[in-house]
């Protein structure tokens, strides 16, 4: 019921702002704001007919392909930093310089080495993703209890186990968190490579609306990419609260949170 | 810490002793080598590794120069005055767009998170409105604004700072311990005092990461803007560099960009650490 009444009071705003543009854009003359009524109607024509196979679907797998890649190898040397001190001591410098380098720079390398297409943008986009994923798994598997570790050994757990049955939950949280971070980054990229480097996607078809004055269209895009940002956050939260649902300090958290 | 230090409510944490058997990870039981001899040495292999790959023709130097050519692009290019303009470019409209991000997003923040009705109101928006790539915003603001001046880098760096920032504030506000402004209340400070004294401190870490991660965004999107739609910033540069066919000084202009990046995050750290370390135990780090 609280939860519902939550929910009614969040929805306030949006309608709200959603009427206020619709009022005030009906009337609107500006080419740069097209009243939201031809905006939305553009939306429908565009990703449900025309571009669904051609620009949204590529970009959605592009994102795709690149988040699993990018998290595989963020959990795989992220737990080798995490468990040893040395090996992390060695790379970080590397790493904390790579990472540094803001996405959008790395476009043009990704060119000179992929030329355009699939592997370019699956490169940026993992790319993206693998640094914040790499730095929360680190410092989730560094900081693991000792305790656990302790009581795991001290009961003949073997190392694959002690890896898959205590290092890798009890770090769960911090990886989940970097993976929200890592998807926001993720979905930057992929707009970031459509825009430079491709002639399809996402990216793409919002500039080249705007270069070719096509302002609902444009509009469109951009409303359409807002809404695979919300539902891309919304599937990492469902499958957060499948995979976390066990752990104490997080329910503790979230209990804290949604009562707050 | 020192005895000076005024004692918050949260500063207590930082004097309790810590459970047995987590010691605290000190940099005291490394060695000189350890820390700093056998990283350096590793990077030394690295680009030693790279030299030697690229130049007997293992890798591609058509498309991967050897480091040593890179190096020597970048010994060049940092000669030239038009790498640093456009830095320059790149840095001014990036500073302009946080600051603006600062002056909106901390008022609003500490607004949204003071009052329980605003909280609700707009909190499940922000976090929507989060979630949505600022780049997306770029085709519209190179029509509103043009490429040319500092303006698009600057909007695009507002545009990607001020959410973060804004929503940290928030959190942050939320956060206060209400047993630390009970006691604020119960010393008979008012509304004013209870802000400054009790509300900002705490906050302040929230804000901090909030400031950090607006920083980091907003230099990627101040460098995407440039980088996109041309311009005078640096990402115009490495673009530049890439259709004259110039591998080497695409990479090295990665380099710098990397560089600046790297300089801006350290700066950020050690801002924030000097500035809270009353704080640093019970300070959340969000990456």
């Amino acid at each position: 019921m609280t939860r519902l009444r939550g929910i009614a009071i969040g929805l306030v705003v949006p309608i709200v702002f959603f009427s206020i543009w619709w009022v005030l854009s009906e009337r609107s003359t500006s080419p740069y704001f097209p009243p939201l009524r031809r905006t939305l109607t553009a939306f429908v024509d565009i990703w449900f007919f025309a571009r669904f196979f051609t620009d949204l679907l590529p970009s959605v797998g592009h994102f795709l392909s690149g988040l699993t890649l990018g998290l595989a190898a963020g959990v795989v040397v992220g737990t080798l930093m995490g468990l040893f001190p040395r090996f992390n001591r060695d790379v970080a410098p590397m790493t904390e310089f790579v990472r540094a380098i803001p996405t959008a720079a790395l476009v043009p390398l990704g060119l000179i080495l992929f030329g355009t297409g699939f592997v370019m943008e699956t490169f940026l986009i993992s790319l993206a993703v693998f640094f914040p994923i790499l730095v929360s798994t680190t410092a989730g598997v560094r900081g693991v209890d000792p305790v656990y570790l302790e009581v795991a050994r001290s009961y003949g757990l073997s190392f694959s186990d002690r890896l898959w049955r205590v290092i890798i939950p009890a770090a769960a949280p911090q990886i989940l968190a970097g993976c929200r971070v890592a998807i926001a980054f993720g979905l930057a990229a992929t707009v970031i490579a459509n825009m430079v480097a491709s002639g399809s996607g996402l990216g793409f078809f919002i500039v080249d609306a705007q270069t070719s004055f096509r302002l609902p269209d444009m509009w469109a895009g951009l409303i359409m990419i807002g809404l695979l940002g919300y539902l891309a956050n919304t599937a990492f939260v469902v499958v957060e609260h499948r995979l976390l649902g066990w752990h104490r300090g997080w329910r503790g958290a979230t209990r804290a949170a949604s009562a707050a | 810490m020192g005895a000076d230090v005024p004692v918050h409510g949260s500063a207590q944490v930082a004097q309790k002793p810590l459970p047995s058997g987590v010691a605290p990870r000190s940099k005291a039981g490394l060695t000189w080598w350890q820390r700093v001899g056998e990283p350096a040495l590793v990077v030394l292999c690295v680009i030693g590794a790279w030299e030697l790959l690229t130049r007997t023709g293992v890798l591609p130097a058509k498309d991967l120069p050897p480091a040593t050519v890179i190096g020597a692009a970048f010994i060049g290019d940092i000669q030239q005055s038009r790498v640093w303009e456009a830095l320059g470019a790149t840095l001014t409209s990036w500073a302009v767009g946080l600051a603006g991000s600062i002056l909106v997003g901390i008022p609003a923040g500490l607004l949204l998170g003071s009052s329980q009705l605003a909280y609700r109101l707009f909190q499940p928006s922000l976090e929507f409105v989060r979630t949505i790539p600022s780049i997306a915003a770029l085709p519209l603001l190179i029509l509103l604004l043009g490429t040319r001046g500092y303006q698009l880098a600057a909007a695009m760096t507002f545009l990607g700072a001020v959410w973060p920032i804004m929503i940290q504030t928030m959190y942050g506000v939320r956060d206060v311990d209400p047993t630390t402004m009970d006691a604020g209340r119960a010393y008979g400070l008012g509304p004013f005092q209870l802000f400054i004294r009790i509300v900002l401190p705490s906050a302040f870490p929230y804000i901090a990461t909030g400031l950090r991660l607006g920083a980091v965004v907003g230099l990627l999107l101040s460098v995407a803007a440039s980088l996109i739609a041309g311009g005078t910033g640096i990402g115009f540069l490495i673009v530049n560099a890439s259709f004259s066919g110039v591998p080497e000084l695409v990479y090295a202009r990665i380099v710098l960009t990397g560089i600046v990046g790297l300089g801006v995050t350290l700066t950020l750290v050690a801002i924030e650490s000097r500035l809270l370390f009353w704080h640093a135990s019970r300070r959340r780090t969000v990456t």
